[in-house]
């Protein structure tokens, strides 16, 4: 009985978890984003290298959202 | 004016010692009083057969099971569920519909508000408030991470976002996969900016469409009072149910995923 | 004007012109998906986290003019 129900239940959950992903990824893309070139904008006042931290900060948050979102899209194609 | 255009913030209307009572306050202690009062009338009224309220409570009770159902494919685990979901839908929806009926936001009291006389609402949608969505946002997400932890254990839970087990496997190898555990950790500094994300959704959803409705309604009936507010009031009927639904429904996908544990995700790479 | 009348239009119209376009992109999105959905019925399911991926995308930049006007 586990193995029939189990290829629909992955896909009714996969749909059910898109979809809640689906409104938080807006915010994942923005907040991070957001988080990382304040704390790189901080650093900078601190070191006093004007731009690079902040750039830097931005780089960091742009990879690792793209990175995460590509796992996540991956898990949900495939199944 | 002579009508309160709401603030952002709830305003407090009396102190009990040091507590400030707000007038969401008020709104969502009245939630919790009919609540109460319901609850007690039904555990007097059991019976095999159920008439009058009981059979209205117990049909609700079943649709709802039943939605919760059609999500976690599991009975028990719906039955574990449903006191959580169930009551974050009721109490958002009572809440919501309550502050449609005549009353909140135009009876109050004339105030001292930042040294003009004003009039401040006694009642105001529970949901208009910031606090209150967050507290529920917080309490939903953080309720997900402790049943999880309590449904899979503590070791296997926490594997699941960052993934610890492959950064130490990797630093291991040396060279070049210290790069490589550095992208891991960046990765899992993201899924826990999932989970803030999650919590700043879901309070700002419901925030948003609650006060927003609140103020629409007040601004409509101030400048015409009979007529023009009836659609719109027909419209935040539907934003209600909508935003009670969407609010729980996401607690329940939360929930289901944070219990079930992942074999599947292994044989994928 | 005075400082604090343009700090307050600036405010309103950040959210607000910040706001439409978001909107328009995500209401189009979705038509294009309802459209496709409603020729071939089946593609239903293989049709919805492409359009939720592109829909939240969008979002992202109302997001960040939300910020932006919390912020100033």
């Amino acid at each position: 009985m586990n193995e029939t129900q189990t290829p629909e239940n992955d896909k009714k959950l996969s749909k059910m978890g898109m979809l809640s992903l689906a409104w938080e990824l807006g915010y994942v893309i923005a907040l991070p984003l957001l988080f990382f070139g304040y704390i790189g904008k901080w650093m900078d006042s601190k070191f006093s290298t004007k731009p690079w931290f902040a750039l830097l900060g931005v780089v960091i948050a742009i990879t690792s959202t793209t990175i995460w979102l590509t796992r996540k899209i991956r898990e949900y194609i495939k199944k | 004016m002579i009508y309160a255009l709401p603030p952002l913030v709830a305003e407090p209307i009396l102190h009990i010692g040091n507590f400030t009572v707000t007038n969401a306050y008020i709104n969502s202690s009245l939630a919790v009083v009919v609540f109460f009062v319901l609850g007690l009338i039904l555990r007097k009224r059991t019976s095999l057969v159920p008439t009058g309220i009981q059979n209205f409570a117990e049909s609700v009770m079943e649709g709802v099971l039943g939605y919760v159902d059609q999500v976690t494919h599991n009975r028990k685990k719906s039955l574990q569920f449903f006191p959580i979901v169930g009551g974050l839908f009721f109490f958002i929806l009572f809440s919501n519909w309550v502050g449609l009926m005549p009353g909140t936001g135009s009876i109050g009291r004339w105030l001292m508000v930042h040294g003009e006389k004003e009039l401040v609402p006694l009642f105001r949608p529970a949901n208009s408030d910031l606090n209150m969505t967050l507290a529920m946002a917080v309490f939903a997400v953080v309720g997900s991470h402790i049943f999880g932890i309590i449904a899979i254990g503590f070791f296997k839970y926490f594997n699941k976002f960052i993934k610890l087990w492959d950064v130490v496997v990797s630093l291991k190898k040396g060279g070049v996969s210290i790069m490589v555990a550095c992208i891991e950790f960046a990765v899992g500094l993201i899924e826990i900016f999932s989970e803030i994300a999650k919590m700043v959704s879901l309070s700002l959803r419901l925030f948003g469409n609650i006060f927003a409705g609140e103020v629409l309604l007040t601004v409509l009936a101030g400048l015409i009072a009979y007529g023009v507010p009836l659609p719109f009031m027909f419209l935040e009927l539907i934003v209600g149910i909508i935003q009670a639904t969407v609010f729980s429904m996401l607690t329940l996908v939360y929930l289901t995923v944070a219990t079930t544990p992942i074999h599947s995700h292994a044989d994928s790479h | 004007m005075s400082e604090e009348i343009m700090a307050i239009i600036v405010k309103g119209a950040t959210i607000a012109i910040g706001g439409i376009f978001p909107a328009l992109a995500i209401g189009m999105t979705a038509s294009k998906a309802m459209e496709s959905i409603g020729r071939n019925p089946e593609s239903a399911d293989k049709l919805f986290v492409p359009m939720l991926l592109g829909m939240a995308f969008a979002e992202a930049i109302a997001i960040y003019a939300l910020v932006i006007t919390f912020i100033l």
